[in-house]
């Protein structure tokens, strides 16, 4: 897997995305998904109405092929056909062949742009963990240093929504390597909207020291409540509590760097985020560039049984966005093999 | 006596019991924190064993206070004869689950991950090794002239032995435990079968430290003929059937000079088989030992040991705390004893004998009372029959009453004895009571009253928390939230019954593959209790269960087994919902309430009602 570097990293503000649109030549290849959602065509619906049409705007929707039919979803593909937009079939458990797909998609809208930039834009808010937390070192490498890549992330209402307890066997490492006998860890848990998933991962990392991280209330005064009141037990046991500003990305994603280099002189970092998927996004990012021998990003899956329920997640209206520059294949590899010729070990 | 807790009055500093984790701790923080209860010393031999223990049990603590560097700054005359004679050197291997879930292939079965796991777990056997040479170097070498040379020839040798392909040369150990990381750390994942570069780490497991150990033992001028070296694998309840073949190989061809000690969750170490085909480990020392860590509540071993902790930590705060107990810390009402806090909270004529037999033959059955007709004259038959059988149930059903009144509030569940109790024998939940004990005495006095507050939360809150134990956590909830309102009701009802926390399980209950494994997570989280044989052998029908005393205190039940009932089940299951293939986990609320309301489980009174 290639590490990104985010050239130019930089929280994007929707509604100054939207008013300079009239203002640019850009071409632009959106890429979104369809599923049982409502909030799965928000951010669609909320710029279509601003983007040129086809061809200076081409998008590329992946339309679940899990719980087909189910809530919104019929209502979000009669969306995107009333655009003109057909939906590529996809599991979301089938990872590799979306990514094919999206490296398709920007060679193509390369090749028309010629030499002019493009605009790439992800509405990561309905995608599933492995899909997006891949795609920004995909899409740097494919895109060139003039292009741009914008996340995208429609607000959930999630007050309401249960989620199953986890198992050890749910707990995948997305990023890093754990050393051999680390002299100290920290566990830095995100805490996402269910007290019993979170405790649930709690007592399976059985953590010493613990780091616990949330989005910012961003006036939700709700969600403020249910936080303070749900987790008090986990506070207690933390020795550092923070709030992440959801709504800047950049800086999340750099306190969370901070994170990890500063608890990383300690010891092992284990970064499990499990809360909003910008907090995930940054919580792998942050692992993937620093490359911090020792700092491991856990992904804890959901895992979709016969009896799991899905939920019509309504937007609220807000999104949340950041952009970065493509690096033109300049990104680096992960842990180089072993060369087959003797050498020196060194870190 | 003022309680000695009165003395944190306003104390604003960080709680000292608020680390309850010894993964991590330093080797230092470890020393001064332990208290060697007799398995430890009992662990230093020559046989494989798996320390089967709940989760805060204290495996972590014995497994790193084996390695050698543990045990030679730990001040006690077995360790110093252990220290000098060295014919144990022990090593520890944390094998957690970052370590088992980075490993690479994921995607290949673990059948075939063999090769790549024992490389891995090798690595980590020869960094721990590293450490502990370094202490072993120290500790036989005092003149430094002569352990720089010592150490340069181990060095050189194990370079050799496990870097034949370095270009660097290493100068001192830490060097090779940098070598080590990097080869861990940059080797690709490799299928079994397949081509790899890992030369010197590779093979069987703990192959290349087996190998090693002979000339490490002349170099070190130890005895290599009876020197063992103990190799400590923890957390081995991450590993998967295939993973612990690996192990069993081992134990099955007994590697000398290297004994295994594996630390474990009841019930996680299941396979006997190895890794060849038809052979397989048998327990019970043909092979292997298993041993339990957890210690029973009542042992004087385990007043011990929280004395030691809880006077260790507390000076951390103020060092004249060195010599405290429980009993001192708390406060003492009257002998400790539950009708010394009975009497605190109910009048004194209540408390009296015989008031309280009269109360108690007033709630007895007819059958009952027209036997204590039969023996009133015999006193020790009456005392034993009745007041010391029945009392216990009798202050429960009172303090119960009396703490439902309004602006009434008890102090039933307070003092030494019963904290010690609703820590169940686990250091770790212990250390949690006392956090919560120390909260409060920072700004309050720790009276009767106000410890069963705290008792009683921290109760109430750890059943809470049992929902989130991964799978089964909400179907366990539901059954010790079941299981204890019944109990509770053998204890409240209209008839005084023999009750306690013990009951046992119908095997019509223990066919549904998702209420057995509930308790199995249950008693792997000290949730729920079961008798020694079981821990080995399995639950069954015949397994003696009790709940946990935290359970006894959200519900008010007596802390004791007494007169155990049978969980029964009132209606046959519905298949399929509970049949472990069709199983989904993790288990769901509503699919923990559909089982129990599939189940209608009630309990079969007992006969001497």
């Amino acid at each position: 897997m290639r590490s990104p570097q985010l050239r130019r990293l930089q929280t994007a503000s929707f509604s100054q995305w939207k008013e300079s649109i009239a203002r640019s030549d850009y071409r632009r290849l959106c890429i979104t998904v369809s599923g049982y959602e409502a909030r799965a065509r928000h951010w669609a619906e909320s710029s279509v109405g601003v983007l040129p049409g086809a061809p200076a705007t081409e998008w590329l929707v992946a339309g679940f092929t899990d719980f087909d039919g189910k809530l919104s979803r019929q209502e979000n593909d009669r969306f995107y056909k009333s655009m003109g937009v057909g939906t590529v079939s996809c599991s979301s458990r089938q990872k590799e062949s979306f990514l094919e797909s999206v490296k398709e998609a920007v060679r193509l809208a390369i090749e028309r742009a010629g030499s002019s930039s493009i605009e790439v834009h992800v509405d990561y808010s309905c995608m599933p963990r492995l899909w997006y937390c891949r795609l920004p070192g995909l899409l740097e490498q494919a895109l060139r240093i003039e292009d741009r890549v914008f996340f995208w992330y429609s607000r959930g209402d999630y007050l309401n929504v249960k989620y199953r307890t986890a198992g050890t066997s749910d707990f995948e490492v997305f990023a890093g390597k754990p050393s051999l006998s680390p002299r100290f860890r920290t566990h830095l848990l995100g805490l996402g909207f269910d007290r019993i998933r979170s405790l649930s991962i709690w007592s399976v990392l059985d953590p010493q020291q613990l780091v616990c991280f949330y989005p910012d209330a961003m006036g939700d005064e709700d969600y403020a409540a249910k936080m303070a009141s749900e987790y008090a037990d986990i506070f207690a046991r933390a020795s550092f509590t923070c709030r992440l500003p959801m709504q800047f990305f950049d800086s999340a994603y750099s306190q969370l760097r901070d994170l990890i280099r500063d608890f990383g002189t300690l010891g092992d970092v284990v970064l499990v985020p499990d809360g909003p998927k910008p907090l995930v996004l940054a919580s792998s990012l942050a692992t993937l560039t620093l490359k911090t021998p020792g700092a491991v990003c856990f992904h804890v899956s959901r895992r979709r049984t016969r009896e799991f329920t899905p939920v019509d997640v309504r937007a609220t209206g807000s999104v949340l966005g950041f952009s970065f520059r493509g690096a033109g294949g300049e990104g680096t590899r992960d842990d180089p093999p072993l060369p087959r010729e003797p050498r020196g070990y060194t870190i | 006596m003022t309680p000695e807790a009165a003395r944190l009055r306003g104390y604003e500093g960080l709680n000292p019991f608020s680390e309850s984790q010894a993964r991590n701790y330093s080797d230092e923080k470890i020393v001064s924190e332990f208290f060697p209860i007799s398995l430890y010393w009992s662990l230093f031999n020559d046989q494989h064993e798996v320390l089967l223990g709940t989760r805060g049990s204290g495996k972590t603590v014995i497994l790193r206070m084996l390695s050698y560097s543990c045990l030679r700054r730990f001040s006690h005359p077995t360790a110093e004869d252990l220290k000098h004679k060295k014919r144990f050197i022990g090593f520890y291997i944390p094998l957690h689950l970052e370590f088992l879930a980075s490993l690479e292939g994921r995607d290949v079965p673990d059948e075939k991950r063999l090769e790549y796991f024992q490389f891995a777990v090798n690595c980590s056997a020869a960094a721990s090794l590293l450490h502990e040479l370094k202490a072993l170097l120290h500790d036989q070498f005092p003149s430094t002239d002569t352990r720089l040379g010592a150490e340069k020839r181990v060095i050189s040798y194990l370079e050799r032995a496990w870097f034949p392909e370095a270009s660097e040369k290493a100068a001192q150990l830490d060097d090779l435990e940098r070598f080590t990381n990097a080869v861990y750390r940059r080797e690709p994942f490799w299928s079994d079968g397949d081509a790899h570069t890992a030369v010197g780490l590779s093979g069987r497991l703990l192959l290349p430290i087996v190998d090693v150990l002979p000339t490490l033992s002349s170099m070190l001028e130890l005895d290599t003929d009876a020197t063992r070296w103990l190799c400590c694998l923890d957390e081995a309840e991450f590993l998967t059937d295939p993973f612990i073949c690996c192990i069993n190989e081992f134990m099955r061809s007994e590697k000398r000079p290297v004994t295994l000690k594996v630390a474990t969750l009841p019930f996680k170490y299941q396979t006997r088989e190895t890794l060849t085909r038809g052979v397989s480990v048998e327990p019970g020392g043909n092979d292997f030992n298993f041993r339990l860590v957890d210690l029973p509540s009542r042992y004087k071993e385990f007043s011990q040991l929280t004395d030691h902790i809880l006077a260790t930590r507390l000076c951390r705060i103020d060092e004249s705390f060195a010599n405290t107990t429980l009993e001192a810390f708390l406060g003492r009402v009257g002998r400790d004893r539950p009708i010394d806090y009975f009497a605190g909270s109910a009048t004194d004529a209540e408390s009296e004998a015989e008031n309280r037999l009269k109360a108690i033959l007033k709630s007895l059955s007819a059958q009952r009372r027209s036997h204590y007709q039969m023996i009133k004259d015999d006193s020790e038959l009456v005392e034993s029959s009745y007041l010391r059988r029945y009392s216990p149930v009798y202050y429960v059903r009172r303090m119960k009453e009396l703490d439902s009144q309004a602006n009434r509030k008890v102090g039933w569940f307070a003092g030494a004895r019963t904290a010690r109790r609703v820590a169940d024998g686990n250091p770790r939940r212990f250390i949690q009571i006392a956090h919560d004990l120390v909260e409060v005495a920072r700004k309050d006095r720790l009276t009767a009253t106000r410890q069963h507050e705290i008792i009683s939360k921290f109760a109430r809150r750890q059943l809470e928390i049992a929902a989130g134990l991964p799978d089964f956590g909400r179907l366990l909830k539901e059954i010790l939230e079941s299981v204890g309102k019944m109990l509770a009701d053998r204890i409240h009802g209209r008839v005084m019954l023999d009750g306690g926390c013990g009951f046992s399980v119908d095997s019509d209950v223990l066919d549904s593959p998702m209420f057995r494994d509930a308790l199995i997570l249950g008693l792997a989280y000290s949730y729920l209790f079961c008798d020694d044989r079981s821990m080995h052998d399995g639950i069954s029908c015949s397994t003696e269960f009790r709940v946990a005393y935290l359970s006894a205190v959200k519900h008010w039940i007596t802390m004791r087994k007494g007169d155990p009932p049978k969980l029964m089940a009132g209606r046959q299951l519905e298949l399929p919902d509970t049949q472990r293939s069709a199983l989904e986990m993790p288990v769901s609320t509503e699919a923990s309430t559909s089982l129990l309301r599939q189940l209608d489980l009630f309990l079969e009174e007992d006969q001497g009602a």
